[in-house]
């Protein structure tokens, strides 16, 4: 099996940190405070895991009033060193309310505190989880704008452009044909941001051609018949996570049928939100696949 | 054939059974009678090894009926229990063929033996032609004699019945009395719990007259169908009469002291 | 005088439910989402056919016997043993209480080290709600207090798995709990089955050596006793061979409700009523239905596979009130 680092999820989730915290400590150098009218910008509160995550790469700090709770073994995976210190709340509409902030981020679901919030004169921002690079890439400009921070939106973008860009050239002619799969066969179809992303690493989603669009099962029978080369394991666990009886990824069909298929540990944080995450995750993922592919060419 | 002696026997704070001897011969048909809560089921309950004593022994054969491994002691000792029933409709000669269930093994199918068995307690009781209908819908004397037929089916040489005639109509109640006075007169053993003191005194060999606990008295019918006794006993005023079909017992009223 | 002989009697029907049994699991091999050749299942080597045969239909097959002919046959055995018709393991809280079991091992991470302990731990949930239910149920419970015992027993279960998932620290994990509560057969592997197997052959044939009791416990306890069994036994076999075989199914496969109240209510007028013949019966006609059912949730055509023990509830709940509303009449 191959992974990120071979000691396993939580050991690849600590150098996914440490490796996030070095880029975004270079990006605020390359970004030095620009002493416009800092006053304007406005105090935003985030209640949505991803909402979370924006907020941490694009805003100052003191813009941020508070951060939604939870979710910091995946989304926020990358950052709690920095989210130390700053405000959570509880996603509910009572602390919104106390603390009035002049945005309210939030998910794609949240219409009772959304009604609320209007009704307070507090400004509502819903993020649509995107379905590409592309919707990411606007979204990402677009939170920026509201934040007052194009400048910090822009390299982000920049980031993510570059990333795709070494992963385009690194691309082999043959595509590695690779699927997320996860327990019970739930697998990202075409249309998903999970799909923009293998297809941006140079991988193509098993799924999708399969048919699937959006998220959905994939059987295991037809998985075996379509056979990918890759299979993408985006849920770390640990030892101590229940792990129910059908222990899926363990079955011996797979292990039997698909015994060439590499399997690759990835973050799920890595693809649930469009934001900072992002030119990680193209980048990283280019890199498992080509070392994979290296490491296949010395077999033979 | 089987002997009790100096039963005791308590149910919660209550003694119900205070030191009864008891004797069953082969051949014999014994008629326990008694009032309400005299005891009279609960001895044939330990009779039959429904209860064990809490002091005194009862005996089967040469041997203490605690001793009795149960399926021998099953095929010794047939068991009829008050308004007894099948739960589920099965057919007639079904229920009848569970009297053959301590013959046989778990899996092992009724041999020429069992069948033969069968049959002759189902003509006996007269249900051959209803065998195979469904018990459940049948009429209470039916249902009643196809029980009887269920235990005498078992082939034991004793057998123990509660209250067999209760709720039959007089003449399924003849018909019962005098299949059992025939079954002990063929060489079995007969105890049976009943109300109807005429009834007893005409087809029982011998009575057993419980009061609260204990035998009141015992012997032929002539001798314990006295009017002293079941005005003691029972607090009735009752004339005996005899007649030439047996002893006719009229309660004619509450005695007036007891 | 027709004979009494259950074996000649019973053979044609039995025949029959095995004939069923035998082409619905020749079905079930060839359902699938691919189209693979039965051949598959004896290919050597690792070709897509022989794995997608060997490693998840034939499992698939195999647990459906097992797990359905097991509970058919508990549910025929428990009805004899309280001589009520609305007994059934799921009714009972039996399997909700094994599910429990199972849970607790699940959430505690003790399955990772100990697979073993999965099925144990729900065989004793199920030994622990049979055993309570006749604490709670006496030893001729009308079909009021069965009801109202077996509710009890199930929701203390289902609250405590209910807390379990409410605790779970992965929303992953909780979802993998909940689509497993549902019952399923889909996906699971030989190891399942191995896992299964000793404890289903177990329980099965404590519960087939009881047929003779439960035959003479149609005619009440007492009876039954004068008749030579020793009732503890009898109700110590029926107890602990219902709590491993529902035990065990409920560990690989989830909760499948209802297959142990239909089978036999179905069966019953074909073995003339009688407990002792409609165990064989049930035997197969669990295995018989239940791989029907999962042939059915592949070929009803839903987004996501129909969840097994889903269609079961689905089917069997309103046949369960049709009952009640019918036995209510006979025995109140």
């Amino acid at each position: 099996m191959l992974s990120f680092l071979p000691k396993g999820p939580r050991a690849t989730g600590l150098a996914l940190l440490a490796l996030l915290t070095a880029t975004s400590m270079a990006q605020a150098q390359t970004h030095p405070r620009v002493m416009s009218p800092r006053v304007m910008s406005p105090r935003v509160m985030s209640i949505d895991n991803c909402a979370n995550q924006y907020l941490m790469a694009l805003a100052d700090r003191e813009q941020i009033v508070s951060l939604a709770k939870g979710g910091d073994q995946t989304t926020l995976a990358f950052l709690s060193a920095r989210v130390e210190g700053v405000p959570r709340n509880h996603r509910t509409v009572e602390e919104m309310v106390a603390a009035r902030p002049d945005i309210l981020l939030t998910g794609q679901w949240a219409m009772s505190a959304a009604k609320v919030a209007k009704h307070f004169g507090v400004r509502v921002v819903a993020l649509e989880a995107p379905r590409d690079i592309a919707q990411a890439r606007r979204q990402i400009l677009d939170v920026a704008h509201l934040l007052g921070q194009e400048e910090r939106g822009r390299a982000l973008v920049a980031d993510l452009d570059q990333s795709l860009a070494e992963a385009a050239a690194r691309r082999k002619q043959h595509r590695t044909e690779g699927v997320v799969y996860r327990s019970g066969g739930y697998a990202y179809g075409a249309d998903t941001l999970v799909d923009s992303i293998m297809d941006g690493a140079g991988i193509a989603n098993v799924a999708a051609r399969l048919g699937l669009r959006r998220a959905g099962n994939i059987d295991m029978e037809t998985l075996l018949v379509a056979r990918p080369q890759v299979m993408l394991d985006d849920q770390a666990r640990d030892a101590r996570d229940p792990r129910i009886a059908t222990d899926f990824l363990a079955h011996p069909a797979l292990r039997r049928g698909l015994p060439q298929a590499t399997r690759i540990q990835f973050p799920m944080a890595y693809w649930l939100c469009g934001g900072e995450a992002l030119p990680m995750a193209v980048s990283s993922l280019a890199t498992l696949v080509s070392e994979r592919d290296a490491k296949r060419e010395d077999v033979r | 054939m089987l002997t009790a002696t100096d039963i005791h026997l308590r149910r919660g704070d209550n003694t119900v059974l205070k030191g009864v001897d008891f004797h069953l011969s082969m051949g014999e048909m014994i008629g326990l009678i008694g009032p309400n809560g005299a005891g009279k089921t609960s001895l044939l309950r330990c009779l039959v090894g429904l209860e064990r004593p809490e002091r005194g022994e009862i005996r089967l054969g040469d041997k203490s009926l605690a001793h009795w491994p149960a399926r021998a002691l099953a095929s010794e000792i047939a068991y009829l229990a008050q308004s007894a029933a099948c739960h589920w409709p099965m057919a007639v000669e079904r229920i009848v063929a569970l009297g053959r269930l301590p013959h046989l093994g778990s899996w092992q199918s009724p041999a020429a033996t069992d069948v033969a068995a069968v049959k002759q307690a189902m003509a006996a009781t007269d249900v051959a032609h209803l065998r195979h209908r469904q018990a459940t819908a049948l009429s209470g004397g039916e249902q009643a004699r196809v029980q009887l037929a269920r235990s005498l089916a078992v082939g034991a040489r004793g057998l123990f019945a509660d209250e067999p005639v209760a709720g039959l109509d007089p003449g399924h109640q003849i018909q019962v009395m005098e299949l059992l006075r025939g079954h002990a007169r063929s060489g079995h053993a007969v105890v049976i719990v009943l109300h109807d003191l005429t009834l007893a005194a005409r087809y029982c060999s011998r009575l057993v007259l419980m009061a609260e606990g204990k035998v009141a008295a015992e012997g032929s019918p002539a001798e314990v169908m006295t009017p002293g006794n079941l005005a003691a006993v029972y607090g009735i005023a009752a004339r005996i009469e005899t007649h030439d079909t047996g002893l006719l017992v009229v309660p004619a009223g509450l005695a007036h002291s007891r | 005088m027709t004979s009494l002989s259950f074996a000649r009697r019973d053979g044609r029907l039995l025949l029959l439910l095995g004939l069923l049994v035998a082409v619905l699991s020749v079905v079930s091999l060839a359902v699938g989402p691919t189209e693979i050749p039965l051949s598959g299942l004896f290919e050597s080597g690792d070709g897509p056919n022989a794995i997608i045969m060997q490693e998840l239909r034939l499992p698939r097959v195999l647990l459906a016997l097992c797990v359905g002919g097991t509970l058919g046959l508990a549910g025929a055995a428990l009805q004899g043993l309280l001589r009520n018709p609305l007994a059934e393991p799921g009714l009972v809280g039996a399997s909700s209480s094994a599910a429990l079991g199972a849970v607790l091992v699940l959430y505690f991470g003790i399955y990772n080290l100990f697979p073993l302990a999965l099925p144990v731990a729900a065989i004793l949930g199920a030994l622990a709600a049979v055993g309570l239910l006749y604490l709670l149920a006496g030893r001729n419970p009308g079909v009021m207090t069965l009801i109202l015992a077996g509710i009890a027993v199930s929701s203390l279960a289902g609250s405590v798995i209910s807390l379990a998932i409410n605790m779970s620290p992965n929303p992953h994990s909780a979802a993998e709990i909940v689509f497993w509560l549902l019952g399923s057969l889909k996906d699971r592997s030989m190891d399942h089955f191995r896992l299964a197997l000793p404890f289903m052959v177990a329980g099965t044939a404590l519960l087939l050596t009881s047929g003779a009791a439960l035959d003479a416990l149609t005619l009440g306890e007492d009876t039954a006793r004068t008749l030579g069994f020793n009732l503890g036994r009898v109700r110590f076999f029926l107890v602990a061979g219902t709590a491993l075989t529902v035990g065990s199914g409920v560990a690989v496969t989830g909760a499948i409700g209802f297959i142990g109240l239909v089978v036999p209510h179905l069966l019953r007028p074909f073995v003339g009523y009688q407990p002792r013949r409609l165990l064989p019966a049930s035997l197969l006609g669990g295995m018989a239905l239940l791989l029907a059912a999962d042939i059915g949730v592949r070929l009803i055509p839903t987004q996501l596979e129909l969840k097994l023990g889903v269609l079961t509830s689905l089917v069997g709940a309103p046949f369960f009130l049709a009952l009640v509303l019918k036995t209510r009449k006979v025995m109140q």
